[in-house]
């Protein structure tokens, strides 16, 4: 048995050889990848890089088989970030087998795909997923026919029954072992193309990349190839490649291996697909006739959405006050147990007030929430109803420059800001994307939403209560708009692309396939929330404790008291001020800031607005408008700490992160005069 | 070549896919150079692909298409760079 041995990689996984599965999104990738491996998966990462991917263990027979589950993508043309990773992981970790997935009922479609992977590598398998849908649909399709033309082996699956697993599995051992001889079928492009083909593979040098398709994107000009091999100072190749082009109109190159790409894809369709029953109107085309009505289509998507703010927080309250008893117990053993082996005081408050309290009320405000409003978007997702929804409202946001999906993106943003800033990667990298990064902290992540029905539940009841929430809540996506507004006008260069995006068939979710995403999720958020919330955690506990051992005495006051008149212009005094200040690294944690600025002993969670004496304190400190301008201005400036850092992984550059806290902090300065103006003479 | 418009026949015409009406289905003739006219060409709408539209959101933006069995939501400023030819009695 031969196996390509890799380099050894931290981060891979410990096995006999290893798969990538790809596929269009949709097509039952990741049923198939949670069938192999279980809960047995991993996140790991790009050595050196920020890009992580999901891995996991599958065990067949005598073999240990490591699987890399890869975006979904429709093609591997760099028209996206996530595209792009596909492409580098093939390219670079060369894994033994590429598994593409392929949706039976839709093979027209899927096929772009599968042959441009099989222009990257000849070890690839076929998984001819949905094979059920495509009966249905009367489509007969000759599978040895097809895995003939397309030169790799091809395997008939129907993954939500768990049907054909094995055989894509024998499949894929036999190839990797090099048991079955694969010769992945390369389109055609015409002679004179595939002249000049010739010349420049037998230019190139760099022996890493399959020369004949690094030859095909130079001759269409792909910027992010071009870049590879100007990283090798390839100079002759790329000369050579561009005077082709200049020599050709404008196009042309594209559309003719486009054209030769697609004639390829109808002969095999005429080849291998036969149609025994007549085309029905779909169950999607029905669904859609409702659900993207001309008229009921904004009701519609606007009673999806208040259904999931109604769940996050009518279901997420008890499980927060049960996390929150969790926490308070341990507060209590951890004091109880320290002061028995007489550890010094201040030790103790650091460990239980900075620590056990500090994360332990992120995790409350966090965990439920979030868990289901990311367990509702799964469900959106792996539906097909995400796609109808930025389709639906993606008008609206062109007013604001936005696209349709930067609506996908603020949605998870509202969800936690650091998934949503992350799946920015729909995007190709550039301006929308940039965008989408920058305003997603403008969107009320539901930490922040839960501090502030919190606060607004101290100051207003009933019928006010709900005005002021809505107020806010507007306030909020009339900064999203306005900032993408700035930011599209005033501050990124070069032109927003428009809206393009494929309307997936709507399907069931399987729910190993919603929850497997929401974990994921979930465990980045709180993971990288935790990890710079607990340090910080210590950090503002001891600016806040020395020198005095009180608050008043201590840094922290020294410097809200110094900012206090700049703060005044606002209308917030030096507790105001302390509180956004400490809630810079983790935003839920500013009412237990604002319990221990009181001097108050400081508790848990919502434990902190439920104490009588917090209550009164606080209405009798602050007046409404006080109150309502803290608000505005909490809920605006720049995104928590966590958020910032994954800003910057995105963007690549800590201006435009910069630049991302300048301009809400501005927003929030502006709305909060704004809004105080107004209330003084109103 | 399909970059440069030939003579329309007698019985065709060329309208901008942004124009087509709902229900219609046209044969694409040439795409206008854009920074997405590559991802368009990615997704096989090529000179010669016939293409439905069968509808639009309900702000009258993006309209959806159906191409090559795939079902493709295109805002209108996109579609207008895309032309195609439709029979003249269908105008």
């Amino acid at each position: 048995m031969v196996l390509r041995s890799h380099v050894a990689r931290p981060t891979r996984l410990k096995a006999d050889f290893s798969i990538a599965l790809e596929g269009n999104p949709n097509t039952g990738k990741s049923t198939i990848f949670n069938a192999l491996t279980g809960l047995r998966q991993h996140v790991g990462n790009w050595p050196g890089k920020t890009v992580e991917w999901t891995s996991g263990i599958c065990k067949f027979k005598d073999v240990t088989i490591e699987v890399v589950d890869l975006p979904g993508t429709y093609s591997l043309t760099a028209c996206s970030v996530e595209e792009t990773i596909a492409r580098d992981f093939i390219l670079d970790e060369k894994p033994d087998v590429v598994v593409d997935i392929i949706d039976a009922s839709k093979l027209e479609h899927d096929l772009l795909l599968a042959l441009q992977t099989l222009e990257l590598t000849d070890n690839v398998v076929i998984a001819l997923n949905l094979m059920d849908v495509a009966e249905g649909k009367g489509l007969k399709i000759d599978i040895d026919k097809l895995s003939e033309m397309l030169g790799v082996p091809v395997v008939p699956t129907v993954a939500n029954r768990g049907i054909g697993i094995d055989g894509l599995l024998s499949a894929v051992t036999a190839v990797a072992r090099g048991e079955r001889k694969t010769k992945a079928v390369k389109v055609d492009y015409g002679k004179e193309i595939e002249g000049y083909v010739r010349e420049l593979q037998r230019m190139t040098k760099m022996e890493e990349y399959p020369s004949r398709w690094l030859a095909i994107k130079l001759l269409e000009d792909d910027s992010n190839v071009v870049d590879k091999v100007k990283a090798r100072n390839e100079g002759e190749v790329l000369w050579k490649a561009a005077s082709i082009r200049a020599s050709k109109a404008p196009q042309k190159m594209e559309i003719e291996v486009a054209k030769r790409v697609y004639g390829f894809i109808d002969q095999i369709i005429k080849e291998t697909v036969r149609r025994t029953a007549p085309v029905k109107v779909g169950l999607t085309e029905k669904i859609d006739s409702i659900a993207t009505h001309r008229v009921f289509g904004l009701p519609i998507a606007l009673a999806v959405l208040a259904l999931i703010f109604w769940v996050v927080f009518t279901v997420g309250e008890p499980f927060g006050a049960v996390l929150e008893g969790i926490f308070d117990w341990i507060a209590v053993a951890v004091k109880t147990w320290m002061i028995s082996v007489n550890v010094p005081e201040p030790l103790i408050s650091l460990v239980v007030d900075g620590e056990i309290v500090g994360v332990g009320t992120i995790v409350i405000f966090m965990l439920p929430p979030v868990t289901l409003m990311f367990l509702m978007f799964s469900i959106l997702e792996n539906s097909g109803y995400f796609a109808r929804l930025a389709y639906v409202v993606d008008r609206i946001m062109g007013f604001f420059d936005l696209q349709g999906r930067t609506f996908i993106t603020s949605l998870l943003g509202w969800g936690c800001n650091i998934p949503g800033v992350r799946a920015t990667r729909i995007f190709e990298v550039g301006k929308d994307k940039d965008i989408a990064v920058l305003t997603n902290p403008l969107n009320v992540c539901s930490g922040r939403l839960a501090v502030m029905f919190a606060l607004i539940s101290i100051f207003w009841s009933g019928g006010t209560a709900t005005l002021v929430a809505i107020s806010l809540i507007l306030i909020s996506m009339a900064a999203v708009g306005l900032g993408g507004l700035i930011l599209s006008r005033f501050v990124l260069p070069g032109n927003t692309q428009g809206f393009i995006m494929e309307l997936p068939d709507y399907r069931r979710p399987m729910i190993r396939d919603i929850v497997m995403p929401t974990l994921r999720r979930i465990k980045l958020a709180m993971i990288k929330a935790v990890k710079i919330g607990a340090p910080a955690a210590a950090v503002l506990w001891l600016i806040s404790y020395y020198p005095a051992q009180t608050v008043e005495g201590s840094y922290a006051a020294m410097l809200g008291h110094f900012l206090e008149p700049a703060g005044s212009l606002l209308g917030l005094d030096w507790r105001m001020i302390l509180c956004l200040i400490f809630a810079i690294p983790a935003k839920e944690i500013v009412l237990t800031t604002l319990a221990s600025t009181y001097g108050l002993e400081v508790s848990l969670g919502a434990g902190a607005v439920e104490s009588i004496s917090f209550r009164s304190l606080l209405l009798a400190d602050w007046a409404p408008l006080a109150a309502y301008t803290f608000l505005v201005f909490y809920l605006l400036y720049m995104g928590c700490l966590p958020t910032l850092m994954v800003q910057r992984e995105e963007l690549g550059s800590w201006k435009l992160t910069l630049f991302g806290v300048v301009y809400t902090l501005i927003l929030a300065i502006i709305t909060a005069l704004m809004v105080r103006g107004v209330g003084t003479f109103a | 070549m399909e970059t440069n418009r030939s003579l329309p026949k007698l019985n065709k015409k060329e309208i901008p896919l942004s124009s087509l009406s709902l229900g219609r289905e046209g044969i694409i003739t040439r795409i206008l150079d854009s920074n997405t006219h590559r991802r368009i060409l990615t997704l096989g709408l090529l000179p010669g692909t016939p293409i439905k539209a069968i509808s639009r959101a309900p702000l009258g933006d993006p309209i959806v298409f159906h191409v090559r069995g795939h079902r493709l939501a295109l805002r209108g400023k996109v579609a207008e760079m895309i032309f195609v030819n439709i029979s003249s009695e269908e105008v």
